[in-house]
């Protein structure tokens, strides 16, 4: 569904991402995991068109398509992020909805409503805390429909009846012609989301592989520890392949 | 035009705005209701807006942009333009501070002093706002750290007020036995504080209070023309900046 044909991004001398060669399947849910600084946020805003990668292409269905018009496929939860402080959650709701040119009648608001966005329309953002902005950043993400679900650290500052709601909603959204990109840091958070694995290192996905087939080879059935297995494995062999 | 409103909406109830305009009217006021010679209440006014008026110009523009960095991101994920999301901040910026120099500054000019002078105290203030928001829009678009860029506006302000002038000055002294008219005339152009001290002084036509620039100014043009070339060197030094920072906000990584 999505490709990332060797994608690479340099900040002045520093290497964020190698080449990266990779395809994102309709009907996948992925889990993006990762140290801090390897790249999984630069790729996820490559992808998003927020940061121009150095070399290589995004294509959707073997097709490079033009920025906005990936853009409208795409939903992105970002991490909990400052909103202008004295606008109001109905304005940028409406805001939201004018720059794509819709009415909220023709929205997925499912999320919307069990947020009961309603609720806080009149409150400045500014007066939010952390958690209802993320609540906020959900909503909007689901709002239009897309085809692609990018949520970044989706459930950290969520209380955890609301981070409930979330996954579910989550769940509900997978289908076979739909993407989901995660990223979070609490790999337990993940259980029973996703049914595959990318870990980055370094600029470089390290092993992308499934839910199942981690297990397997890891032989450990819970995804923490068979992460932590599957990374050390790799990490075992990349050296002797660099050794031969 | 709607994303420009909206901003716009929360920039003008920003709190540092808000007290900015109420600053404003009440030193204006202040300096009206105690300076009997109009001229004189002109020209302490105008010393005041040229420090203050660049000064928050800088700061403000560049640290809500800075603030907005996140809601920027936001809206560039969705299938608009970059460049409409570059103009709806900078043009609610712009905006906002003009507006706050409006009722600060202008409310008072209207009340105590509505003469081609006073106009033309605010008209030049506006303007110079607007070179200052377009440097710190280029500053906060240029710069990553917040940190850093804040001192960087610091510093180009320092500059411009006091360290230019004083280099001008040391300038001139040390080549005081060429003529002076030419070179006097582009620093003066070169330096926006300094235009638009020139603007004013020349409609005032008060040569003891203009210095050795003014003079220099009034003498190389009529009064007329030397201030529409004023004006236009403004407009240029704020459309100088906005464009550089447009086409870094344009290819710019967020």
């Amino acid at each position: 569904m999505l490709q990332i044909e060797r994608i690479s991004k340099n900040f002045g001398r520093f290497q964020a991402l190698h080449p990266i060669d990779t395809c994102f399947l309709a009907g996948d849910s992925v889990a993006l995991l990762g140290p801090n600084g390897s790249g999984k946020t630069t790729l996820i805003k490559t992808i998003l068109g927020l940061v121009s990668p150095s070399h290589g292409h995004i294509a959707y269905q073997g097709m490079r398509i033009p920025a906005n018009a990936l853009k409208e496929l795409v939903g992105y939860m970002p991490q909990i992020g400052q909103y202008p402080e004295n606008m109001k959650v109905s304005a940028l709701f409406k805001l939201m909805l004018s720059l794509r040119g819709k009415s909220i009648n023709d929205c997925d608001t499912k999320l919307y409503h069990a947020f009961d966005m309603d609720a806080i329309g009149h409150k400045t953002l500014g007066t939010l805390s952390g958690g209802t902005r993320q609540k906020v950043g959900a909503a909007l993400a689901f709002l239009f429909h897309p085809r692609i679900l990018i949520l970044d650290e989706p459930t950290a500052g969520l209380d955890p009846h609301s981070s409930a709601i979330l996954k579910e909603h989550i769940a509900s959204f997978q289908s076979n012609d739909r993407l989901v990109i995660i990223t979070s840091h609490v790999i337990s958070e993940l259980n029973g989301l996703v049914n595959k694995v990318m870990y980055m290192m370094e600029g470089r996905i390290h092993f992308y592989m499934g839910v199942q087939e981690l297990v397997e080879s890891t032989g450990q059935a819970q995804l923490e520890k068979a992460l932590v297995a599957a990374i050390g494995q790799n990490t075992i062999k990349e050296r002797k392949h660099v050794d031969a | 035009m709607l994303m420009l409103r909206h901003i716009l909406i929360d920039v003008i109830k920003n709190r540092m705005v808000v007290m900015y305009a109420a600053f404003l009217m009440l030193l204006t006021t202040s300096v009206f209701m105690f300076t009997e010679h109009e001229a004189k209440a002109m020209v302490s006014l105008q010393n005041i807006t040229l420090l203050v008026a660049p000064l928050m110009a800088l700061v403000f523009s560049s640290s809500y942009l800075y603030n907005s960095r996140d809601f920027m991101a936001l809206l560039l994920t969705q299938p608009i333009g970059r460049q409409r999301v570059f103009w709806a901040f900078v043009g609610a910026v712009a905006v906002a501070l003009s507006m706050a120099i409006l009722v600060g500054l202008g409310i008072p000019v209207l009340v105590f002093n509505f003469s081609p002078t006073g106009l033309l105290l605010l008209l030049l203030t506006v303007l110079l706002n607007l070179v200052f928001a377009a440097l710190g829009a280029w500053v906060s678009v240029s710069i990553a750290d917040k940190a850093r860029g804040l001192g960087a506006v610091l510093i180009i302000w320092f500059f411009l007020t006091l360290v230019y002038d004083g280099l001008a000055l040391l300038l001139l002294y040390m080549f005081q036995e060429y003529p002076l008219m030419t070179p006097i005339v582009v620093l003066t152009s070169l330096n926006p504080i300094d235009l638009s001290r020139v603007g004013l002084l020349l409609q005032m036509d008060i040569s003891a209070l203009m210095g050795f620039t003014g003079a220099v100014y009034k003498k190389y043009f009529n009064s007329g023309l030397g201030m529409a070339l004023a004006l236009i060197l403004l407009m240029v030094w704020a459309a100088i900046p906005v464009t550089l920072a447009r086409r870094k906000f344009l290819v710019k990584d967020f």
